[in-house]
């Protein structure tokens, strides 16, 4: 018998720990939610490829050893063989450096566009993934003074915390997305998607 | 009577040439020697000038060890885009569009601080290219001092004097930078200002190119022979005529040597000089791009 109240008491303890985690894994889905699908249209995509840089500003003392460079470019959905050379920014330990403009950035004003990351190579430092949410940001302003709206930022799994983290930097706090519905009350908001999908988070400007 | 005064007048013929042998011989050791001291001189002569030549290439080639000097000049280029658009930006979005006011303002200021960070990079390659090519001439120095030290009967030649190292930049030596283009504002204004070179569409050498809207940062591109056809130009001796001073904080992309050779040639008792050699070089040119 006694056995068996022990035994009951230990599968209460574990349920109510298990609720918890429950009740805190939903109260937290806002901040990082996961999903299969999101439908938000665009028209053109912004891809950004950030790559490490050897070999560059190689002398004793260098701060700007670990560079890092972003190439920008862009493409219409309906025309996605045809990509534009944008511009390419250079980051050393996550600071801006750098920008070399190839083209103007002639995406129709009012059209919707998506920015998505890439990493070339094969291991992403930390600084590689910082200096992506930098570029992602530039993208998010150029992208405004072109009147384009941001509809999503696609960035791979592995970075998508740190992405997310650059973009608090700037103002942005995580909030619930925006819908028809349930419209959240900001003068900018931007929604970050990870490539595979599993984890996304919307965020709203800050003053 | 007659032919004992006859006699008396007549020379005997047999010495003359004896004592004519002698002085020729003689001459002719003077003279050997004379050229064996001109010869050695202009021996020694060679041979320093090209010892001081092989220490000015060296300087060079370190002073733009790995590109360092011609990625230095290309990023600031590159700053240069950087902060004139993010200023644009900022000024379009403080004017027309409030709600992107911060983001643009941050942008802006990050893009300043990149540029303070970049001058402070800049001037500490500065002092590192400098002093590595110091070190570099000083070993090489080393190396190839005791070889000059030379004892014959006619000639003595000292071991060189420490060099002595003057950087600078050679004249009609552009900088490696191509004309970026992009940002047409940007590019109007360069033109107005004559930063680049309307044939080769480089950057002019050793200009603070500012940029009117924000004129507190510098901007310093130096001189740095740039690729033809892609192809990178090899460290190389100058004329002493196309040595340039720096006259500010610029990199320098020249290394001058000048040593001296103290040489006694045997001939007399004071027949000390003091050769003195100039060797200049250019250093190894920096690629377009970055």
């Amino acid at each position: 018998m006694n056995r068996l109240a022990a035994m009951s008491k230990k599968l209460t303890i574990v349920m109510g720990i298990t609720s918890i985690a429950a009740a805190a894994t939903l109260a937290l889905a806002p901040i990082a939610k996961c999903t299969e699908h999101v439908d938000r249209p665009f028209e053109w995509t912004v891809e950004i490829d950030t790559k490490q840089l050897k070999n560059q500003f190689q002398y004793n003392g260098s701060e700007l050893k670990e560079l890092v460079k972003a190439k920008m470019s862009y493409f219409k959905m309906t025309d996605e063989d045809n990509k534009t050379d944008y511009e390419d920014l250079w980051y050393a330990k996550s600071k801006t450096l750098g920008m070399e403009r190839h083209h103007k950035l002639d995406i129709t004003q009012g059209d919707a566009i998506c920015i998505k990351v890439k990493h070339i190579g094969e291991y992403t430092s930390y600084d590689e993934q910082r200096a992506s949410g930098k570029a992602v940001m530039k993208a998010v302003l150029d992208a405004a003074v072109n009147k384009n709206m941001v509809a999503t930022i696609k960035v791979p799994m592995t970075s998508f915390h740190t992405i997310a983290a650059e973009i608090e930097n700037y103002h942005f706090a995580p909030a619930p997305a925006s819908t028809p519905d349930n419209p959240v009350d900001s003068d900018m908001n931007l929604f970050l998607e990870s490539e595979p999908a599993g984890l996304t988070q919307s965020f709203a400007h800050m003053h | 009577m007659i032919r004992t005064h006859e006699r008396k007048n007549i020379r005997r013929n047999s010495g003359n040439m004896l004592i004519l042998s002698g002085v020729f011989i003689t001459l002719l050791a003077v003279l050997a020697l004379v050229a064996c001291s001109f010869g050695g001189l202009f021996f020694v002569f060679n041979r320093i000038q090209t010892t001081t030549d092989e220490l000015a290439l060296t300087g060079a080639r370190k002073l733009n060890e790995q590109d360092r000097i011609g990625q230095m000049n290309n990023m600031i280029a590159r700053c240069r885009q950087l902060v004139y658009d993010a200023h644009k930006s900022h000024t379009y979005a403080y004017e027309d569009a409030s709600q992107l006011n911060q983001l643009a303002e941050q942008l802006h200021d990050e893009a300043r601080e990149g540029a303070i960070l970049l001058e402070a990079e800049r001037q500490k390659l500065r002092v590192v290219a400098v002093n590595e090519a110091k070190s570099a001439i000083t070993e090489r120095y080393e190396e190839l001092k005791e070889g000059h030290s030379l004892v014959l009967p006619w000639l003595k030649v000292a071991i060189p004097t420490t060099p002595m190292v003057e950087f600078g930049y050679a004249k009609d030596i552009r900088s490696n930078v191509a004309e970026l283009k992009g940002i047409d504002d940007l590019e109007m204004e360069d033109n107005k200002q004559s930063f680049v070179l309307t044939d080769s569409h480089l950057y002019k050498e050793n200009i603070d190119a500012k940029i009117s809207t924000d004129t507190e940062l510098h901007f310093r591109i130096s001189s740095l022979p740039a690729p033809v056809q892609s192809t990178v130009a090899p460290a190389r001796c100058i004329l002493a005529k196309q040595y340039k001073s720096l006259v500010a904080a610029d990199l320098p992309s020249v290394c001058k040597v000048e040593m001296k050779l103290g040489v006694d040639t045997g001939i007399g008792a004071d027949a000390h000089q003091e050769m003195k050699s100039t060797g200049i070089a250019v250093a190894t040119g920096g690629e377009k791009v970055l």
